[in-house]
This record gives C-alpha cells, sequence and structure tokens, in this order.
C-alpha cells in the first residue's frame, strides 16, 4: 500500500513539474507574441486577398525597393480616424503605405476609404485576423516602418502620433 | 511617513501569522487561532489604510500614484483601491484572512482540534500570499519626492459596476481557500464524512454565489458598457473565472453524496483541490501577462513566476495530503438509476467542459513554447460544448426525481412523460416559428425546456418539495434552465450589422430603418462626450435611441456609451464610435438581443438559490 502511494506521490510531482515548467517557458517566451521581437527582424511573409481586386497580393514580392509602411486599420475603430490625416501626410511625402484591413467587411472598408482620402498604396483584407498575428499585432491600429530589404525598423500601437510621425522619417 | 506606518502594520501581520504556526506545532491551539485573528485584523486595516490613502489622494504612497489622480470623482478613488495590481492582491489577502476569521467566529467551538488545524492551513495560504505581496507588489511603496498628482486610473474601469465585480470574483475565488483548508484538515484527521460534509457546505455554497454573482457583473458589464454586443466571448480571463465556477458545481454535488450517503470522500478532496487550484490559475492567467486579453492587467514576467511557484507548492501540497491520507473506500454498489449516479454522469459533464475550456485556453500558451501562434474562438467551444450540453440538463432533470441507492422509481417517471410531450411540442413550436432549423438549436431548446417543465410540475405536484431544502434546488435549477433556454435562443436569434451613418440621414438596413437626429457635445470634468439621438424604426416598434463616446482626458482614451432600448423580448442596441474632425458621419453598431433578460434572470435564480442554500438550518 504505501508503495503504491509513493508511486502516486512520484507520478503527482511529474505531471505538475512538467505544468510548472510548461508555465514557465511560456512566461518568458511569451516575448515571442511580444511586438517588439519583430523589430530588425525580417517581415513574415504576409500574403492575402486584395481589397479592390480578386487578386492575392503578396507584401514581399510587391519589389518595392524602398522604405515602406505597413498599417492595420478597420472601418470600425475609432483611433484609427485619428491617425488617419497623418497617414495622408506620409503618403504625401512619397512613402508607400500598404493597410492591412482587420477584421472587418469589405463594404465598410470600401466606404471609409472612399470617405476619408485613401492613404493606401495597397490594402490586404484580414477577416480572420491571421496576417495581424502573423505580425505580432495586439490590435488595430499598428503601425510599422520597414525597410528596402524587408526588415522591420520601427513598429507602433495605437494611433499614429507626431513623435512617432517624425520617427519614420527620420528612419526611412 | 503614511508609508512607513502602513508596512509596520504588514510586518506586524506577518509576524503574528508566523506565531499562530509556532503555537500551533507548541500544540497551544487556543493561542495559535488567536495569533492568527490578530493577524488577520492587521491585514485587514492596512486593506482601509490603502482605502484612506486613495480617498485622500496620497501620492505618496506608489500605487495611489500609479492608479489614481485628483480629478477622479470620489467614487472612483475610492475603486482605485482594488483597481490595480497591488491594491487587488491586498484584497486578495485579506479576503483569505477574512474567511478564516469567520470560520473561527462561527464554528463550534468545542471542536478545537480540528478547527486549529483548519486555521493552521488557512493560515499558511495566507501566510504565502502576504509574503508575495510583501515582497514583489507592496502597495505602500514610498515615492520621494511627492508627487503632486497621480497618473490616472483606466477610465474604461470607472464604472459602478466594475467596483464590485473583482471583489466579488475574489470573494470567490478566494472564499475556496477555506474549503481547501476544511478539506486537508478533515483529510489528516481522518474526518472527512457526512458530519463534515454538513461543515463545510454554507462555506461551499457562499463562496460559489460570490463566484456566480462575480461572473453574472463582468457578463452584465460586457454587454452594456464595452459596446461589445455580447454577453460572453470566451475570453482567456473569462474563462479562467469559469472553470472554478465549474468544478465548485461539480464540488457541491458530491458534497451532496458524502453528506447523505457518507460516499465520494476521495472525489470531495479532489475536487475541493482542484476549485482552489483553478482559482489560482485564473489569477495567474490574470495577472502575469502569459495571456493576451483585453482583461490583462500587469505584464510582469517576475510576479508571474512567484504566483506559478505558489500554485505548484499549494495543489503538490495539497493533492500530497490526499494521496498520503486518503482511506480504502470499498467500491460501492450503485444503480444506473439512483440519485448518485446522476450526479456522477453530470460530475463527469462538468468535469468534460471544465477540460474543454482548459485546453482552449493553454492551447495558445501550450504553442507559444513551440514558437507557434493560434487563436481560439468561440465557434471552437461552441462546437464542443453545444451538443452535450442537452444530454446534460436531461441527466439534470431526471436526477433528482430518482432515490438514494435504489433502482428505477416509477412515480417518478410518470411526470417524464407530461413534461417530454409539453417540451416537445413547444420546442418543435419555438423552432417553427423562428424559422431557425438546426439541431443543436431544437436540442437546446428541448433539452432546457424538459428542465424547466419538470422543476414547475414538481412545484405544483410534490408540495412536500416547498417547505424542505429541496427549494433550493429547484429555484437554482430553474435558473440554469432559464440560462440555457436564453443562451440557446440568444445565440440563434440575434443579429448584427455595422454602418456609417451622416446626421439628419436615413438608412434602411434589413427591416430596420435608422434616423439619425440629433447631436450634442458635453465638457465634463474629466471628459469629453458626444451625445446622439437615434430614431430606429421596425415592424413593431418605434423607439428613440442615445449612444454617446467619451473621449477621456487623463489617460487618453475613448470608450462608448451604449444605448439599449429593452422591449418584451428583445433589446435594441446601438454603439457609435468618435466621428473625424469636420464630418457629420459616424460609424454605427447595430445588435439586435434577444432575450438577454432570460440570462440575468436565470443567473439570478442560480445565486438566490445558493443563498437559500447556504443559509439552511437543518439538512
Amino acid at each position: 500500500m504505501q508503495i503504491k502511494k509513493n508511486i502516486k506521490l512520484v507520478l503527482l510531482f511529474i505531471l505538475l513539474s512538467i505544468a510548472f515548467i510548461g508555465f514557465y517557458i511560456s512566461l518568458f517566451k511569451d516575448k515571442k507574441v511580444d511586438p517588439q521581437v519583430l523589430i530588425n527582424k525580417e517581415l513574415p511573409d504576409l500574403n492575402g486577398k486584395s481589397l479592390f481586386s480578386n487578386n492575392n497580393i503578396d507584401i514581399k514580392n510587391l519589389n518595392l525597393d524602398e522604405a515602406f509602411i505597413i498599417n492595420i486599420f478597420a472601418s470600425w475603430c475609432a483611433p484609427c480616424k485619428v491617425e488617419h490625416p497623418f497617414l495622408v501626410k506620409l503618403k504625401n511625402q512619397n512613402l508607400k503605405i500598404i493597410g492591412i484591413n482587420y477584421k472587418d467587411t469589405d463594404k465598410n472598408a470600401k466606404l471609409f476609404l472612399s470617405k476619408y482620402e485613401n492613404p493606401y498604396y495597397k490594402v490586404l483584407v484580414d477577416k480572420d485576423s491571421e496576417l495581424s498575428i502573423n505580425l505580432g499585432a495586439y490590435g488595430v491600429p499598428e503601425t510599422y516602418l520597414v525597410n528596402s530589404n524587408n526588415v522591420i525598423i520601427l513598429k507602433h500601437i495605437g494611433p499614429i502620433d507626431e513623435n512617432f510621425y517624425n520617427s519614420i522619417l527620420e528612419n526611412k | 511617513m503614511a508609508s512607513n506606518f502602513a508596512n509596520l502594520v504588514l510586518i506586524l501581520s506577518i509576524f503574528f501569522s508566523f506565531l499562530s504556526n509556532f503555537f500551533y506545532f507548541k500544540n497551544k491551539l487556543n493561542f495559535s487561532i488567536k495569533f492568527f485573528n490578530i493577524s488577520s485584523i492587521l491585514s485587514i486595516f492596512s486593506f482601509f489604510l490603502l482605502l484612506y490613502f486613495f480617498s485622500i489622494s496620497e501620492f505618496s504612497i506608489a500605487a495611489v500614484y500609479e492608479n489614481s489622480h485628483s480629478l477622479k470623482p470620489f467614487f472612483y478613488k475610492i475603486a482605485g483601491t482594488w483597481g490595480n495590481h497591488e491594491g487587488s492582491l491586498l484584497l486578495f489577502v485579506i479576503i483569505i484572512a477574512l474567511f478564516g476569521s469567520l470560520f473561527t467566529f462561527c464554528s463550534n467551538k468545542k471542536d478545537i482540534e480540528l478547527n486549529a488545524l483548519v486555521i493552521f492551513f488557512q493560515n499558511n495560504i495566507f501566510l504565502i500570499f502576504l509574503l508575495f505581496l510583501v515582497t514583489t507588489s507592496n502597495p505602500f511603496d514610498l515615492i520621494i519626492p511627492r508627487p503632486n498628482e497621480g497618473l490616472g486610473l483606466n477610465p474604461i474601469l470607472q464604472d459602478p459596476l466594475l467596483i464590485i465585480h473583482p471583489p466579488m470574483l475574489y470573494l470567490g475565488y478566494v472564499g475556496f481557500s477555506l474549503t481547501l483548508s476544511l478539506v486537508l484538515a478533515a483529510l489528516v484527521k481522518k474526518r472527512l464524512n457526512s458530519e463534515w460534509a454538513k461543515k463545510v457546505w454554507p462555506w461551499v455554497m457562499i463562496s460559489w454565489v460570490f463566484l456566480t454573482v462575480g461572473i453574472g457583473l463582468g457578463s452584465i458589464w460586457a454587454y452594456y458598457e464595452l459596446g461589445w454586443g455580447g454577453y460572453w466571448f470566451w475570453d482567456p480571463v473569462e474563462n479562467a473565472s469559469l472553470m472554478p465556477w465549474l468544478a465548485a458545481t461539480a464540488l457541491i454535488h458530491t458534497l451532496l453524496v458524502l453528506k447523505s450517503k457518507n460516499e465520494m470522500k476521495n472525489w470531495t478532496a479532489l475536487l475541493s483541490i482542484l476549485t482552489f487550484s483553478f482559482s489560482l490559475l485564473g489569477t495567474f492567467l490574470v495577472r502575469s501577462g502569459v495571456l493576451n486579453s483585453v482583461h490583462a492587467f500587469a505584464n510582469d514576467p517576475e510576479r508571474g513566476v512567484f504566483i506559478l511557484v505558489i500554485i505548484f507548492l499549494i495543489t503538490f501540497t495539497s493533492l500530497a495530503i490526499q494521496i498520503l491520507y486518503s482511506e480504502n473506500t470499498k467500491k460501492f454498489n450503485q444503480s444506473f438509476f439512483s440519485k448518485e449516479s446522476f450526479i456522477n454522469i453530470n460530475n463527469l459533464f462538468l468535469l468534460f467542459f471544465l477540460f474543454v475550456i482548459l485546453l482552449g485556453t493553454l492551447y495558445p500558451i501550450i504553442l507559444s513554447i513551440f514558437n507557434e501562434t493560434v487563436s481560439i474562438g468561440p465557434v471552437y467551444y461552441n462546437t464542443l460544448l453545444a451538443p452535450f450540453v442537452f444530454i446534460f440538463l436531461i441527466t439534470m432533470s431526471v436526477g433528482p426525481l430518482l432515490k438514494w441507492s435504489q433502482n428505477i422509481n416509477v412515480k417518478s417517471f410518470k411526470l417524464l412523460l407530461p413534461v417530454s410531450f409539453i417540451s416537445i411540442i413547444s420546442s418543435i413550436l419555438i423552432v417553427y416559428l423562428s424559422v431557425t432549423h438546426n439541431l443543436i438549436f431544437f436540442l437546446g431548446i428541448l433539452g432546457s425546456l424538459i428542465l424547466i417543465f419538470t422543476i414547475i410540475y414538481e412545484t405544483l405536484f410534490e408540495k412536500k418539495y416547498l417547505k424542505t431544502y429541496f427549494s433550493a434546488r429547484l429555484i437554482t435549477h430553474l435558473g440554469v434552465g432559464v440560462l440555457f433556454l436564453s443562451i440557446f435562443l440568444n445565440a440563434f436569434l440575434s443579429k448584427s450589422e455595422d454602418f456609417e451613418i451622416k446626421l439628419g440621414e436615413s438608412k434602411k438596413v434589413e427591416n430596420v430603418t435608422f434616423k439619425y437626429m440629433n447631436q450634442k457635445v458635453a465638457k465634463l470634468n474629466n471628459y469629453v462626450e458626444l451625445e446622439t439621438t437615434f430614431e430606429l424604426i421596425d415592424d413593431r416598434y418605434n423607439l428613440v435611441l442615445n449612444p454617446s463616446v467619451r473621449r477621456y482626458l487623463q489617460p487618453n482614451q475613448v470608450t462608448s456609451e451604449t444605448s439599449i432600448k429593452s422591449k418584451l423580448l428583445s433589446d435594441y442596441y446601438i454603439a457609435i464610435n468618435f466621428p473625424e474632425k469636420n464630418t457629420t458621419s459616424l460609424g454605427v453598431r447595430y445588435h439586435f438581443n434577444f432575450l438577454i433578460y432570460g440570462i440575468w434572470i436565470g443567473i439570478v435564480l442560480m445565486v438566490i438559490g445558493g443563498l437559500v442554500s447556504a443559509n439552511k438550518k437543518k439538512y
């Protein structure tokens, strides 16, 4: 009887230890989904349907040969409207902006872009948020500056503000 | 000064807690209990100190500086006390103490052997968290020089409901620490029996009631305040509170068997331990930042490691005590059609639900170890859980009609015939009228109706139930029936739509016409509010709704105040976005929500039943 109990105890200890180690690793591994980690790393493959045509767009294959911006947005997102003037200003500085339309309906997204000025060079549809997750995004809006070698240089969570706008212009 | 005094109180509390342990080992049981109570009172006093510092905006205290602001309304200054990591952890700690002390006042003084051991375990759980508080998250840390202004409280947390939601959840979570202490003491003293089950019953019920209220309030808050248009989102943090609830619900049912039959001792012990462990896991998931969720508070892996170690320590010690001290129980004879066998079946279902939710919550964490990301949504939970709810509800209807140990009770089965007949007819009618031809929908409605009609039948024709303790069960189970009926109707009959609209414009979406009538901008103390007026016309109603958005100044954040008009069976719900400057066009989210009231009524019934049950003098 005593032996049986000891075996149970050891099993319990092993099981709980595995759970402990799992949680422990994930606690620090968590940085992985932390958006900052992708900084100075190569852009992941982002491939999705275009909002305005039926073609697929692969961001890396656009061959932009210059620094560009990726902006995650949605028509239902209030802060996206707040940052909109900055996106237009960036576009007017001849920066190409690729939009990722996050969990939105095509109809509303088009309405949004026709009502305000469309700052985007291309827009990818991201209904199931797969693209945004691959980018390590927390939510909308988020903005990334990517250099000509497809390496992410900057990232910003929340609407673009004066500071981030300026650092984009410095780093492009 | 303020900081030093409060720290002194906390340190004294720790000292007396150690003293309580010391006297327990010296076998001076009375002293051990007394010193625990002193320590408990000191910790509770420190919480009131923190409340006071928040109310006078004493910014030399770190927690106050980081989470309050002199412009906050007084009400929310108070709420700021537990609206942050440090303060809420202090609340967590004092609730452990409070339950321990209440136990010493309410329990039979003669049974000091058992009581002292219960308090010994409770004291050590208390001590572990108190040490965690002081070493990693001391709310009374001093800031020099004293800042003139605080950093503000998250505006989304500025809501009356949110002032009571977290404390309710905590009272539930932490209340189960006493259940754990009681189980461990009973295991060690070999006193896990029917008498013990009666002793522990009110404590389990009261914690269960708090947890139910906490989950319910969270749900109400999400619906009315967050503007998400629903009441449950399978968010990891919501799941974290549902898991201990499911374990506790199973525990309550094994306690019934233990009370009446002196059986299922190992199950009772295991479920008590699981309930508190899952409560701790919930705390870990919310506090460590291991999950990304709207609820996630602090992203601090250091604290996460501490909580993890504490969970490991408490769970391992408890389960080890169960293994070492559990008695060999004979396999008892039970026939399939007996009350305990049906309780067993539904407990297995509850554990299955728990497992599905656990897997859904932890799977993204497990994958993250292997550098994969995945997001698990409602589809997973609904697909896996919904089909089984039918059997669960049927078992729940039939089980209480059966007798302990005996096989088939013909009389009870007679009532099932008319009940099933009425339920099937009603379900077919509902499915036909709602034009929603879906098997899961039909079964869900059918199961809920059978449960509801069985209870109505029992109440009408089995008069003895009204007088005795069965009434608690009737109310709670009726609540569950109403809850599931509403969930199924809501899930299949609600609609939602997003669109843009200009001031003065009319828009027709399906059978509803919206007119954006009016808007008004108001500047208040700490936010700017845009108030709007919408007219909404459908086949039956002509409604005016006033959704608004607020932009808070400190910190800069936008929140949406939804406008909800409730009619007999359904809610019309509009939320708006802050518009771009110089435009009159608004983003509108419209929801047509069916029978949301039923969900709240179901929860309220469960709570009332729980309170009736906790209050009973006789079993």
